[in-house]
Parts: structure tokens; C-alpha cells; sequence
């Protein structure tokens, strides 16, 4: 079992048994434990929020019910089996929206079709979050005390440039490369904890806020 | 797959950049599904991706002049150096401006919130948790205002005449030999540029790349697109905070239209 997970939680096995044998909370434990990850996945895939998070709920619901009929041959490879049922459902929705696309050009279907693919454009709350995003990297990127090592970043991140010729090109030693990549990631994980904890504050002060500041008017 | 074996061979990153084969990204992916901490990973790399690649983006439309977007279409590694170095030195101002900014915003809630539940005489437990993060924010803001600051400072200071610029004019060591004059320059006591006079002889090539590099040491920088100027020199100007004492050597290639570069001069110097 990954580190981090737990060591009390069931094996992939024994929660595919229980949820066979009728117990919802062994449901509600299998979509506790796969869920992020899922959503994770699925958003790199779709490359699209709000088709991921359709995909996300589809997928969940199948598997369960698959478990539920017994249709899990390897319960004990129950993350490849979530893997595998999440990116069928997706190129199906590929194949569907590539039967579809056709009839953008008829001009009685075309509007309704343009607008459900609209629909699953980024809202502005994901287009606000890339700018947050943006700020935390340049952030990052200010604090990093030599050039190459934003270089480094750059070149890796954005081109398909590998390893040996950053390396060679940088005049940097594998294990420093190693090192900026891991230390970038991590301490952007941090200020982007920090971001969002600082968001959680404020809207809990803005509803005690709320909360006080309307009391006076329901007495 | 074990958190080992992802640390070592960067498999996060190798697998948000598309370059893991299939097979080990099938395998990554079901582990990082049941793996908090991996699947946390991810999204962090992600997160550097994207905003990697909006701020390359930003840095390109900021590009000044035909000459130099043409440069950056001929060459994508140029294009990124310089979005990493435009990334960082053009929009710092206005990053931090739109950090106080919203900082103020969260301290005058944060006070309005105090105020009102001060007024109300509410838990103290609740008060004291207010007064923590109310403390939090203004440390935030007081480090933010410094180092806005200290940026603008600096960004004052670039901005100034450069004068007393130190100058090292350098000739070549042809043929590998290691004797003949050194020339050497002491560094400035204040941090500023240096620069570095280069007569390559060679002079039939469309561009030059140098390459400075400490003895015994990594390399301090290389540049590419080097032209002559109308003595038939190249001008290098390199910062003193990238130097040290020690002994350095400049290596300069010709680079021709088509076909490898060409070793045309090595300039040994001195840095005191």
C-alpha cells in the first residue's frame, strides 16, 4: 500500500468483497480513497475541468456497480481496474463528440451542438485559478538565487529538451538537476497551501462576519 | 512503484512533462490513484507547467522588436532562457504591487472583522485566533513592502549610467598551449557588471557563441548569437555576483551557417 494511505484501511481485495456483500460503508470508503486521485487523472486527460468532473462521477458509478455485480475479475487490482474504466469512458466521449462534430455544419443542429461543447469550456473560476497559478510560479521563480536554475525549469517543463542536454547545456550536475526540479514542486505546493489557506480564513472571518453583523437585525 | 523509485528517476515530472514511456506512466498512474501524496505531487507539477507556460507566453508578447521575435521563432531554447530571465525581471513590480494590494485588502477585512467582534464581545478563544492571523497578515505585508523595496532599489540602480565599468580586453591561447600572459581583473567592491573585450580573429562567421567557465568549476555562462561589432570584437558584459576569484577561461566558437561550431580562440583570465 502507498505511504500515506493509511495502515488500518482494507486491501483492494477485501473492500471489493465487502461492497459485494452489500456493506455501503465500504462504498463510501473506496470513493473516499480513489477519488482525488481519480479526479487528478482525469483532469490531465480530458485536459478540461468540467468534462473531467463529469468523467469523475461516471466512472465512480460504474465501478461501483461493476463491483456490485461481480464484474471485477483481479479485485486486487482494483486501481488499474478504477484506471482502466475512467479512460474507456473517456475515449468513448471522444468517439461521441467526434460523431457529433459533423453536424456543427448543419445549420438546424449546429447552434445546440456549439453550445453543449461550450458548456464544457474553462469557467472563469479555472481562468481566475491559471492567473493565481502564474503569480505562485513567478513567486517561485523570484526566489530561485541562480538564472540556471530558471532555466532549468523553463527547458524542461516547456520543451522536449531531455535531461543530459539541459544538463550539458546548463553545465549543472544531474543531482542538482534532481534537486531544483524536486524543491520547485515542493515549495510550490507550499505557497499554494498558504494561498488557500489564507482564502479559507477570510471566508470564514467574512462569515462570522456576516453572522454578528446580522444578529442584531433578527432580535 | 515506490516513493523511492519516483524521487530518483523524477517520475512526476517525467510523467506531467509526457516524458515517461506508457507502460511506467499505466504503472504511475495506479499508484498515484490510492496515493495521496503522489496524486498531490501531480497537480503541484502541473500547476508549475501551466504557469510556466503562461508566463512564456507573457514574456513573448513583452519581446521588444521584429529582430528579436524573429530571433526567438529560429530558436525555441533562446526563446526560453529569455522568457526565464523576462519572467523574473519585468513583472516582479506589478506581481508585488498586486500582492500588497490584496494583502491590504485581507488586513482591512481581517481589522473590520476584529472591530465587529470586539464589539460584540464574542469567545475570546475566537478573538485570540482573529488577533493570531491579523498579527500573521501584517508580517506578511511588512515582508512584502521591504522586498518591493528592495526591488525597487535595484531596478533604480540598473537604471543609472554605468560608470568605472570595469574592462578586460582579452587575446587568444591558440592550439591548446597553456603559456602566455593572463589577464586578470580585480572584481568591483559594489556588485555590477563587467566587461569583457574578445578579439577572435576568425572573423568570416555570422555569429559567435562564448562560453565562460571557472577552472576546476561548472560553467559561469554560455551565450550564443555573439555578433562582431565594427572592430571586429565581441563585447561580453557579466555580472560580478556570478564571479569569484579564481582562474577562468572564455572559449569562443564560430558558428557557421550550416555544419558544427567551429573553436576559434581560448582566453584565459584572471578574476582577483
Amino acid at each position: 500500500m502507498p505511504e500515506g494511505t493509511g495502515g488500518t484501511e482494507d486491501e483492494p481485495a477485501r473492500l471489493v468483497a465487502r461492497i459485494q456483500a452489500g456493506d455501503h460503508a465500504a462504498e463510501a470508503e473506496l470513493v473516499k480513497r480513489f477519488s482525488h486521485g481519480l479526479l487528478v487523472m482525469l483532469r490531465r486527460l480530458a485536459q478540461n475541468p468540467a468534462l473531467a468532473d463529469d468523467l469523475h462521477q461516471e466512472t465512480l458509478s460504474l465501478v461501483l456497480e461493476k463491483i456490485r455485480r461481480a464484474e471485477v475479475r483481479e479485485p486486487e487490482r482494483l486501481a488499474g481496474f478504477i484506471r482502466s474504466t475512467a479512460r474507456n469512458l473517456f475515449i468513448a466521449d471522444r468517439r461521441k463528440e467526434a460523431r457529433y462534430s459533423p453536424l456543427e455544419d448543419d445549420e438546424d443542429e449546429g447552434p445546440r451542438h456549439r453550445t453543449a461543447l461550450a458548456d464544457r469550456g474553462p469557467a472563469p473560476l479555472d481562468k481566475v485559478l491559471a492567473g493565481e497559478e502564474a503569480r505562485q510560479v513567478q513567486r517561485l521563480l523570484g526566489e530561485l538565487r541562480y538564472d540556471r536554475d530558471r532555466q532549468l525549469l523553463f527547458r524542461f517543463y516547456l520543451s522536449d529538451d531531455t535531461k543530459e542536454e539541459i544538463c550539458a547545456d546548463l553545465g549543472i550536475e544531474p543531482e542538482r538537476f534532481n534537486q531544483v526540479l524536486f524543491r520547485a514542486r515542493e515549495r510550490l505546493r507550499e505557497l499554494w497551501d498558504r494561498a488557500e489557506k489564507r482564502q479559507k480564513f477570510f471566508a470564514g472571518v467574512n462569515k462570522i462576519v456576516g453572522r454578528i453583523g446580522s444578529e442584531p437585525t433578527r432580535s | 512503484m515506490d516513493h523511492q523509485t519516483i524521487d530518483s528517476g523524477n517520475i512526476t515530472e517525467r510523467y506531467v512533462t509526457g516524458r515517461l514511456p506508457a507502460e511506467d506512466a499505466a504503472s504511475f498512474e495506479e499508484h498515484y490513484l490510492i496515493c495521496p501524496s503522489c496524486a498531490a505531487r501531480v497537480e503541484a507539477a502541473e500547476r508549475l507547467q501551466r504557469g510556466l507556460r503562461r508566463l512564456a507566453e507573457e514574456a513573448a508578447v513583452r519581446a521588444p522588436g521584429d529582430t528579436a521575435s524573429a530571433r526567438w521563432v529560429r530558436s525555441p531554447r533562446l526563446a526560453l532562457a529569455a522568457a526565464a530571465l523576462l519572467a523574473v525581471a519585468l513583472v516582479p513590480a506589478g506581481l508585488e504591487l498586486g500582492q500588497i494590494r490584496r494583502l491590504r485588502s485581507d488586513l482591512a477585512t481581517t481589522r473590520d472583522a476584529l472591530a465587529r467582534t470586539q464589539a460584540e464581545k464574542g469567545p475570546a478563544d475566537r478573538l485570540a485566533a482573529i488577533q493570531g492571523e491579523l498579527q500573521q497578515t501584517q508580517r506578511d505585508l511588512v515582508a512584502v513592502v521591504e522586498k518591493q523595496a528592495t526591488l525597487s532599489r535595484e531596478v533604480a540602480k540598473d537604471r543609472q549610467p554605468q560608470t568605472n565599468l570595469p574592462f578586460l580586453p582579452l587575446t587568444p591561447v591558440r592550439g591548446g598551449a597553456s603559456g602566455g600572459p593572463v589577464r586578470s581583473l580585480t572584481l568591483p567592491k559594489e556588485p555590477g557588471w563587467v566587461a569583457l573585450w574578445v578579439e577572435p580573429g576568425d572573423t568570416e562567421y555570422p555569429a559567435y557563441r562564448a562560453t565562460l567557465s571557472k577552472d576546476g568549476g561548472g560553467v559561469v555562462f554560455r551565450a550564443s548569437g555573439l555578433a562582431l561589432n565594427d572592430l571586429g570584437a565581441l563585447l561580453v558584459t557579466v555580472h560580478s555576483t556570478s564571479l569569484s576569484p579564481g582562474a577562468y577561461r572564455l572559449e569562443v566558437e564560430g558558428l557557421p551557417r550550416s555544419g558544427a561550431p567551429v573553436p576559434v580562440g581560448r582566453f584565459p583570465l584572471r578574476i582577483e
